[in-house]
């Protein structure tokens, strides 16, 4: 590590600057050392499926001469697609390299004007406090209170100090009233900014966020721009890590730092990002991306495709029967429990594409269990091609219809892909012929043939999820249920993702859950719109998302797609 | 939800009492109760943790599924122990003169090859007696450490820990497991309802017992890897606002009233002396300090 003497300082400025890093490179694992790079997090491993790069060259730096400074209360967006290095970046920031994670670390941090070689986490933790992707991992408190305690209490703060502490950031973020809360209980908003309590509570000059966007509805997005709004006006520095470049430019960010493969493509203002960033890279705002082309009115076009599904296109006329019938769904858990569902009828027919959207707890997910028997409903019925699934066992139901859930690692077990797509026809007792047509054409389908031999776990996270999607399909339903199907994935990877469920053949229906506007815009012919356990709306996408207030009323906020296509649609009726 | 904390929020005395009063009241009787097998002692203490559990008014509603596990689990204990011994297992009992009543053709261990066979099960005053001492040491026991979830706010076993002298990453650790229970819960309840949607049904799983839990797999690896990656998560998070630099304060300061003080100190004391009649009378029933060590059996039994 470089140790620096201390008129390196920028001289140009009386006060130092919150950070300044100068030429930070980092590489996992020291030379001597022969396990393979600490890339544990799924998250981490680059997606190059296009490549399908194996072989890695030998000295890879996970981030190489990065330069940059924040002054206090200004704002960097850090951007890049999955495995650019952004989290590696943060982790030299925060100090778990070198603290935790061993590798070689050259060039040098500069916090509030000292060198971070030198500094312990309980230092750093003076000056920098993170937030980490996943609140639901960083809240290590059973109740809020504990939660918010936790930091103080580990550096040995006296009692009467801590609760002084708490109380002043509870208030600050309006969370008084959750105090005993039990922070399992809350929902993803309040998780967030409990978890944002809790490192406030440590009064950090520098705050960090990684993907703070991820799976958040409008709501809880527009109180996390408060939040950060307001960091930067009491004069803290905020770096925030995000590939969801659209929304975090909506917070005017000072600087925008660009990663591509561990480097730094590109560091200025967010007016010249937009200039040069790749909109096949990062989701940009559309006028950006407009601008950009030469021919927008094609590129509109390009982008709003709405998927047919492949069966129902070739199977032409006369098809117009149901495939799936809610007839008046009402759920409750329990007995005597508060009802989720109150009464949902709806019909889909062959061909189409749904988005089922919502904010959280609107009750999606209990909606769609509904259809293949995870829930049973507690009133009405569903009806699979005509058939009262109250009839048919989960198993039964599940060679009709697919359901694939968010997250691929909660389904993924077996030690090759082969045997993952292989594991549910192998239930339904698919005969070997057809087990073995059903599995090739699966992973033909979703272009997961090529790791056919390698395990499920060692794949990318867009890779997962694209074989957990093979390993319902394999099972030949003709109806396939999508939860959050793009969550998690960078822009590049969603698109191309997006594609190939555009290309499967053999499908009467595709529903998908999603929080994404852009998504149903894209790619569904029909919105569903679910609140507080009804069915609120149900139409074209342009027609459900044109009324304003619906959308306030259901945490969606517009998009910069969805305010164009609007303007445009009344610029030609007029 | 397949696992929910079982702590009940209610005003009883036995939910006011520290939960350091209730750890050490369990790990003393527990330790008293092993030593003995007079079924008077032992009595005594069942109807004491009896009244302690009725102190705390849990109703059978909310404790059913504890209790049928521990019902299950004593029962396969007492006649387990009864079977494999043929009911000569008794803690310095005399059986070279028991009162037999009667005796059923069983297996038992013979001293000579090969070593298993025929062997009457022996029926006596004796060994009958001893089967419900154990019964009811091992139900005074669970009356104790069932009312200790259900009366103890989770938040606060952690630090009773800490102030009973442990560690603080050691502490912590109860702390965490109470706050990731439930998300362990949640992401098997996922799992579940993912692998079922694939068609897996856990009520039909073939082949015995090895194979059976092979096709678990589909269950316990995604739950497994999960928690190891999310592990590292949570690490990072507590490494991040500096757990385990240093002394730690606790914001939770338990304090002793004086009926905690006095449950302590009867609960100590009645350890010390048990243990000590225990060690006077050289661990066997024999000299004056036998009390422990015969089954206090009344004489009409014994004709």
């Amino acid at each position: 590590m470089v140790t620096h003497p201390d008129n390196t300082r920028d001289a140009s400025q009386d006060a130092p600057p919150a950070v300044a890093v100068k030429g930070l490179s980092f590489r996992y694992r020291a030379l001597d050392e022969e396990s393979p790079p600490a890339k544990k997090t799924r998250r981490a491993v680059p997606d190059s499926s296009a490549a399908g790069a194996e072989a890695e060259p030998e000295p890879q730096y996970a981030i190489r001469d990065i330069s940059f400074s924040l002054a206090h209360g200004e704002l960097l967006l850090i951007a890049g697609p999955s495995g650019c290095g952004k989290s590696t970046l943060l982790k030299c920031l925060n100090g778990l390299i070198p603290h935790t994670f061993r590798g070689e670390l050259s060039g040098e941090i500069l916090i509030e004007g000292r060198s971070a070689a030198g500094m312990s986490l309980r230092e750093r933790a003076r000056y920098i406090g993170t937030m980490l992707q996943d609140p639901e991992k960083q809240i290590v408190g059973s109740t809020v209170e504990q939660e918010v305690a936790f930091g103080l209490e580990n550096l040995n703060v006296p009692r009467a100090e801590i609760r002084r502490r708490i109380e002043a950031v509870l208030r600050r973020l309006h969370l008084e009233a959750y105090r005993q809360e039990a922070t399992f209980a809350l929902s993803g908003g309040q998780r967030q900014q409990v978890a944002a309590a809790g490192v406030l509570v440590m009064q950090p000059s520098i705050f960090l966020f990684d993907e703070p966007f991820a799976n958040l509805d409008a709501r809880a997005i527009d109180e996390l721009e408060e939040l950060i709004n307001g960091l930067r006006a009491e004069g803290r520095a905020v770096i925030i890590v995000e590939h969801r470049v659209e929304e975090t430019l909506k917070l005017r960010p000072d600087k925008v730092l660009l990663m591509r493969d561990g480097r730094q493509v590109f560091l200025g203002d967010g007016q010249s990002f937009l200039e040069v960033a790749d909109p096949e890279q990062v989701k940009l705002p559309i006028e950006a991306t407009l601008r950009r082309a030469a021919e927008p009115r094609q590129v509109v076009e390009q982008l709003v495709r709405p998927i047919v599904t492949r069966r129902a296109a070739t199977a032409g006329a006369g098809t117009d029967e149901p495939v799936l019938v809610f007839q008046d769904v009402h759920y409750r858990y329990e007995a005597d429990g508060e009802e989720i569902l109150h009464g949902i009828s709806f019909k889909v027919r062959r061909g189409e594409t749904i988005a089922l959207l919502g904010p959280n707890g609107a009750g999606k997910t209990t909606l769609v269990k509904q259809a293949l028997g995870l829930l049973r409903p507690t009133a009405g019925a569903v009806f699979l091609y005509g058939e009262d699934t109250r009839k048919l066992s989960v198993a039964q139901l599940a060679a009709r219809i697919g359901y694939v859930f968010q997250s691929p690692s909660a389904m993924l077990f077996a030690p090759t892909v082969q045997k993952e797509l292989s594991f549910g026809p192998e239930n339904l007792r698919f005969p070997p012929e057809r087990l073995q047509r059903a599995v090739q054409r699966a992973a033909e389908a979703l272009d997961v043939a090529r790791f056919a031999e390698r395990s499920p776990l060692s794949l990318s996270f867009g890779q997962q999820k694209r074989v957990s999607i093979a390993s319902v399909l394999a099972m030949e339903s003709r109806i396939l249920l999508l939860d959050e199907p793009t969550a998690g994935q960078d822009y590049r990877s969603y698109i191309s993702f997006m594609e190939h469920l555009r290309e499967l053949p053999e499908l009467d229906a595709l529903l998908f859950i999603t929080h994404d506007l852009d998504l149903a815009l894209r790619y569904t012919q029909r919105v569903l719109l679910l609140k507080d356990g009804h069915l609120v709306a149900d139409g074209a996408p342009l027609e459900v998302l044109a009324d304003q207030t619906l959308l306030e009323s259901c945490n969606l906020r517009p998009t910069s797609l969805l305010r164009y296509l609007l303007t445009e649609c009344s610029r030609s009726l007029a | 939800m397949l696992i929910t904390l079982p702590y009940i929020k209610r005003d009883t005395p036995i939910h006011r009492l520290d939960p350091r009063a209730k750890l050490l009241l369990l790990l003393a009787y527990g330790l008293a109760a092993a030593q003995t097998s007079n079924v008077w002692l032992i009595l005594a203490g069942f109807v004491g943790a009896a009244c302690y559990y009725a102190l705390a008014r849990l109703k059978w509603s909310e404790t059913r599924r504890a209790w049928l596990f521990i019902i299950f689990l004593n029962v396969i204990l007492v006649f387990g122990n009864y079977f494999l011994s043929g009911g000569a297992i008794v803690q310095g009992i005399d059986l070279s003169h028991q009162h037999q009543l009667f005796s059923l053709p069983f297996l038992g261990f013979l001293n000579h090859p090969p070593y298993i066979g025929p062997k009457p099960l022996v029926f006596s005053v004796e060994s009958i007696t001893y089967m419900l001492t154990m019964g009811l040491r091992n139900f005074s026991i669970a009356f104790l450490a069932v009312a200790i979830p259900y009366t103890t706010n989770p938040g606060q076993i952690g630090v009773a820990f800490k102030q009973l002298g442990l560690p603080d990453q050691f502490a912590y650790a109860i702390d965490l497991s109470f706050r990731f229970l439930p998300t362990l819960a949640r992401d098997f309840s996922v799992t579940l309802d993912a692998q079922r949607a694939r068609g897996f049904e856990l009520d039909k799983l073939r082949g015995g017992i090895f194979g059976r839990i092979a096709r678990l797999a589909p269950l316990v690896v995604p739950i497994v890897i999960g928690s190891v990656v999310g592990a590292e998560d949570i690490v990072n998070a507590m490494e991040l606002r500096c757990f385990g630099v240093g002394r730690r304060t606790w914001l939770t300061e338990l304090q002793t009233r004086p009926v905690d003080r006095l449950l302590m100190a009867l609960a100590i004391a009645v350890f010390v002396l048990v243990t000590a009649l225990n060690i006077l009378g050289n661990f066997y029933a024999s000299g004056p300090l036998h009390l422990l060590h015969e089954q206090g059996l009344p004489a009409f039994l014994l004709r």
